[in-house]
């Protein structure tokens, strides 16, 4: 049976033989840049993650924090991605890479 | 299809902001080998190799300026059986037009300290990054360290699945 936990990636940041980077100058420079960087401040960090279908980007699984469902294509995506989903309707990266690599093809047919 | 490995074993990182020219020798590229090739990435690891404390800020990203003349790094297949590609992408870290990190199509972003440090990012069956061909911004991928980084020795591996 299908669940949403098959989904789910795993991500280990690992800094037990170290200190880990400092967390006020991993939040500057993420202030700074506009980036949301990832530093956990324990040894190790051990964490479900999932694929966003419309972009492929990286996310950190955070039950609590309700993550976005497409039930078009029956995945989690990011909140960047659920934006544009509400304008545009599901479009999963994976479906544009099949259609460019179509016409990719075709071009090379045609040359 | 089958697994291959692409790595860089050991190289300094710096920072480097994006749309900017990467340094050569100081990041980690990854290239398809033609325009028609779609590469799963399954896996990237990082091994922090320096001797004192370095405070990495990393992306794992698409490139909006792709690499162009590259010089041709590691690259094998994990099972002995495995059949050669038509044509290999191409795992690099030196270009005469240098890539450049793309503002927006960040795909991980982590920190961890070099010393002693190490992550690795395992995807879902099924729920793999994708790549396609050899040009902006879909064709090639890099793991280079971000604005505020401190130069550390690491080393790298991306697990991909060409078609």
């Amino acid at each position: 049976m299908k669940t949403k936990l098959r989904q789910m990636g795993e991500l280990l940041i690992e800094n037990r033989h170290a200190p880990p980077p400092d967390q006020r100058y991993i939040e500057r420079v993420g202030k700074a840049t506009g980036k949301l960087i990832i530093a956990p401040p324990m040894p190790v960090y051990e964490t479900r993650t999932f694929t966003c279908s419309h972009c492929h980007g990286i996310v950190i699984y955070r039950p609590q924090r309700n993550p976005h469902w497409c039930w078009g294509c029956d995945h989690y995506i990011c909140s960047k991605c659920e934006v544009v989903r509400k304008i545009k309707g599901c479009m999963p990266l994976n479906k544009v890479l099949d259609q460019m690599q179509t016409e990719a093809f075709r071009q090379l047919g045609r040359g | 299809m089958a697994r291959w490995s692409s790595n860089e074993t050991t190289y300094n990182t710096e920072a480097v902001a994006d749309t900017t020219n990467m340094t050569d020798t100081k990041y980690h590229g990854f290239q398809g080998g033609t325009s028609t090739q779609r590469i799963n990435v399954l896996e990237v690891g990082v091994a922090g190799q320096a001797t004192a404390s370095a405070a990495q800020i990393e992306l794992f990203a698409r490139d909006s300026t792709v690499g162009a003349t590259l010089s041709v790094g590691r690259f094998a297949a994990l099972d002995a059986a495995t059949a050669a590609l038509g044509t290999n992408p191409v795992t690099f870290n030196t270009a005469t037009t240098k890539p450049q990190r793309s503002a927006t199509l960040s795909l991980l972003n982590l920190s961890f300290n070099a010393f002693g440090g190490l992550w690795r990012w395992v995807a879902a069956p099924g729920e793999e990054i994708g790549m396609l061909g050899s040009t902006a911004s879909l064709g090639e991928v890099s793991l280079s360290g971000f604005t505020g980084s401190a130069t550390g020795l690491q080393g790298s591996h991306f697990i991909v699945e060409p078609f």
